[in-house]
C-alpha cells in the first residue's frame, strides 16, 4: 500500500461506528491475519486464550515503553482476541487500542494495525490531534522507501501549516527529521517547539538526547536541568545527568576532569537519595568514586575529601552486593531489577575486587 | 498478624465484654432493687432513690475504668496487628517500584520493576517506530537462524 492510498483511506472517514459487526462485515475478520502475515508461522503458534479487558490492559502496562522483541511478539499475538472483544467505548478500551496499535506496528502486523487505527479514527474523528499522530506513526512504519517517508514529512508540514499548535504532529515531524538523519533540523524544530511550550519535560529530555548524540554535552546537561525544574524529583534524570557528566569528563581537558567527575558524583548521590535501592544510581556512585580514587588525580584539585569518597565507594559496594545477591537468590523485593543491569553491576564488583 | 497483637486483641475483647456485662448487671440491680421491695420503709426510700438515679452517674468507677482501659488496649492491638503500611515517601515508594516489590496501579501479577519517571526517558511522543520495527525484524532473523 503506498502512502497516497493510506492518506486516501484516512479521508474516507465514515460517521462514528461503535459496533464491531459493521467493521468486520466490511473487512475480513482479524483472524485472517494468520495467513496474511509474513511472519505467521512464528507469530501465531497457538490461539491465545480470551481474557478480560483489564487483564489485557495490565499486560500492556507491565512492559515498558520500549519493550524487548519477545515482549512485543507476545503482546502482538493478543491482537486477534483483543479485536474480537466487543467495543465498550470506555477510556480503558481506547488506551488498550492505542498500545495495541504501536505493538502491532513494531512486529509488522500491519493488517491488525490498520483495523485498530480505523476503529480509533471512526470513534474520535480524523481531525483529532492524537489520532493524526497515530496515523502518522502508521504511515512512517509502513513506508517502504525514502521517497515515501519524504511524502509523510510533507504531509506533516501541510498539517502544521494549517494548525501550528498541533503538538503531537510537531513531535512526529521532529522524530521523522531525526530518523532521516537531518539532526540539525530536528534540533532546530525542537527548540522552536520548546519556545512555544517550555513546560513539556518530554521535549526537554528529547532535546538533551539529540544534543548528547552530537556530543554537545553542556547543552544536553542544560536541557536535563530544565527537566529537573519541571519535575524536581525525577531521580532517573539525576542519574542521566550523572552519566552525561561522567562521559563529558572523559572528553574534557585535563584540568576540568576532576570537577566534572565530582559533579557527576553529586548527581548520582542525589538520585540515590531520591530512590531507595536504585541500582543505576549506586552503580554510578561506585564507578565514579573508583575513578576519582585513581592516583593520577592530585588531591589539590579535589573539593570532596578523599576519605569521604572512599566511604561512599564502600557504601555503594555494600548496596550493589545486596542487590546482586538478592536478585540471584530470587529473594522477594529484588526480582524486578533489569537482569542486564544486575549483570553489569556484578561485573563492576568483580573488576573492583580483582584490582584491589 | 503477629501473635502478641492477637493475644492483645483477645484479652482486651474479653475485658470489654466483661465490662459490658458488669455494667448491664449493675443497671439491672439498680432497677430491680426498688421493685423487689415496693413496700419498703420510708427510711430506706432515700437509699433506693439514690440507687435508681441515672445509671451513668452511679456506675462504679472500676467499671468505667475497665471499659476505657479495654477499648484503648483493643485499639492498640488492632493498630499493631501488622498489616503492611503503604509507602508514603517518594524514596520508599520509588525504591519498591524499581525493585518490583510493588506494582503500579492496574498491573496484576507483574514482576518487572518500573520507574516513576520512566516516561521521561521513553518519551512516547517521540517514538521512533521504524527503528523499533527494524530491531524486531533483526531479532526474528536471529531467532530463525539459531
Amino acid at each position: 500500500m503506498s502512502v497516497d492510498d493510506v492518506w486516501q483511506l484516512r479521508s474516507v472517514g465514515r460517521p462514528q461506528r461503535l459496533r464491531d459487526s459493521s467493521i468486520s462485515s466490511a473487512r475480513p475478520p482479524p483472524t485472517v491475519n494468520r495467513t496474511a502475515h509474513p511472519l505467521s508461522p512464528i507469530l501465531f503458534t497457538d490461539p491465545p486464550p480470551t481474557m478480560s479487558l483489564a487483564t489485557y490492559l495490565s499486560r500492556f502496562k507491565s512492559v515498558s515503553g520500549s519493550p524487548t522483541p519477545s515482549e512485543s511478539l507476545s503482546l502482538s499475538q493478543l491482537a486477534p482476541s483483543i479485536l474480537n472483544l466487543t467495543i465498550t467505548d470506555t477510556p480503558e478500551q481506547w488506551t488498550l487500542y492505542e498500545s495495541l496499535l504501536l505493538t502491532t506496528l513494531r512486529t509488522g502486523d500491519d493488517t491488525s494495525a490498520r483495523l485498530v487505527l480505523q476503529r480509533l479514527s471512526d470513534r474520535f474523528g480524523n481531525s483529532n490531534a492524537r489520532v493524526m499522530a497515530l496515523q502518522g506513526i502508521y504511515d512512517e512504519a509502513t513506508s517502504s522507501n525514502h521517497a515515501q517517508l519524504e511524502e509523510v514529512l510533507k504531509n506533516y508540514d501541510e498539517v502544521l501549516k494549517e494548525d501550528p499548535t498541533n503538538f503531537p504532529i510537531t513531535k512526529r515531524r521532529i522524530t521523522l527529521l531525526h530518523h532521516l538523519n537531518k539532526k540539525t533540523e530536528a534540533i532546530a524544530a525542537l527548540t522552536a517547539l520548546l519556545d512555544l511550550n517550555p513546560t513539556d519535560g518530554e521535549c526537554w529530555s528529547q532535546l538533551a538526547q539529540y544534543y548528547f548524540e552530537v556530543s554537545m554535552f553542556s547543552q544536553a546537561i542544560y536541557c536535563l536541568e530544565e527537566v529537573l525544574l519541571i519535575l524536581p524529583n525525577a531521580y532517573n534524570i539525576h542519574a542521566r545527568l550523572g552519566e552525561i557528566s561522567c562521559i563529558a569528563a572523559e572528553t574534557s581537558g585535563a584540568g576540568k576532569e576532576v570537577e566534572k567527575l565530582e559533579a557527576s558524583l553529586r548527581w548520582y548521590l542525589r538520585a540515590v537519595e531520591l530512590c531507595d535501592g536504585y541500582l543505576r544510581g549506586y552503580y554510578g556512585v561506585k564507578m565514579v568514586t573508583a575513578r576519582l580514587l585513581q592516583s593520577k588525580y592530585s588531591s589539590a584539585t579535589r573539593t570532596i575529601p578523599e576519605e569521604k569518597v572512599n566511604k561512599l565507594n564502600s557504601v555503594a559496594t555494600v548496596h550493589l552486593n545486596d542487590i546482586v545477591t538478592g536478585f540471584e537468590k530470587n529473594k522477594k523485593g529484588f526480582t524486578g531489577y533489569n537482569p542486564a543491569e544486575v549483570a553489569a553491576a556484578k561485573e563492576l564488583l568483580e573488576a573492583d575486587s580483582s584490582s584491589s | 498478624m503477629s501473635l502478641p497483637s492477637k493475644l492483645l486483641i483477645a484479652f482486651s475483647s474479653l475485658l470489654l465484654a466483661h465490662a459490658c456485662y458488669s455494667a448491664h448487671e449493675h443497671s439491672l440491680l439498680s432497677t430491680t432493687t426498688p421493685s423487689s421491695s415496693p413496700a419498703a420503709s420510708s427510711s430506706s426510700a432515700s437509699s433506693t432513690t439514690a440507687g435508681s438515679a441515672p445509671a451513668g452517674s452511679s456506675l462504679p468507677l472500676d467499671m468505667t475504668l475497665e471499659t476505657l482501659f479495654s477499648v484503648s488496649l483493643l485499639l492498640l492491638g488492632l493498630v499493631l496487628s501488622g498489616w503492611e503500611l503503604k509507602p508514603i515517601s517518594l524514596r520508599a515508594y520509588a525504591g519498591m517500584l524499581e525493585s518490583g516489590k510493588i506494582q503500579p496501579d492496574g498491573v496484576i501479577g507483574g514482576k518487572k520493576g518500573r520507574g516513576v519517571f520512566d516516561a521521561l526517558e521513553e518519551r512516547p511522543g517521540f517514538l521512533d517506530i521504524r527503528k523499533q520495527r527494524k530491531e524486531f525484524t533483526e531479532w526474528v532473523k536471529l531467532e530463525g537462524s539459531s
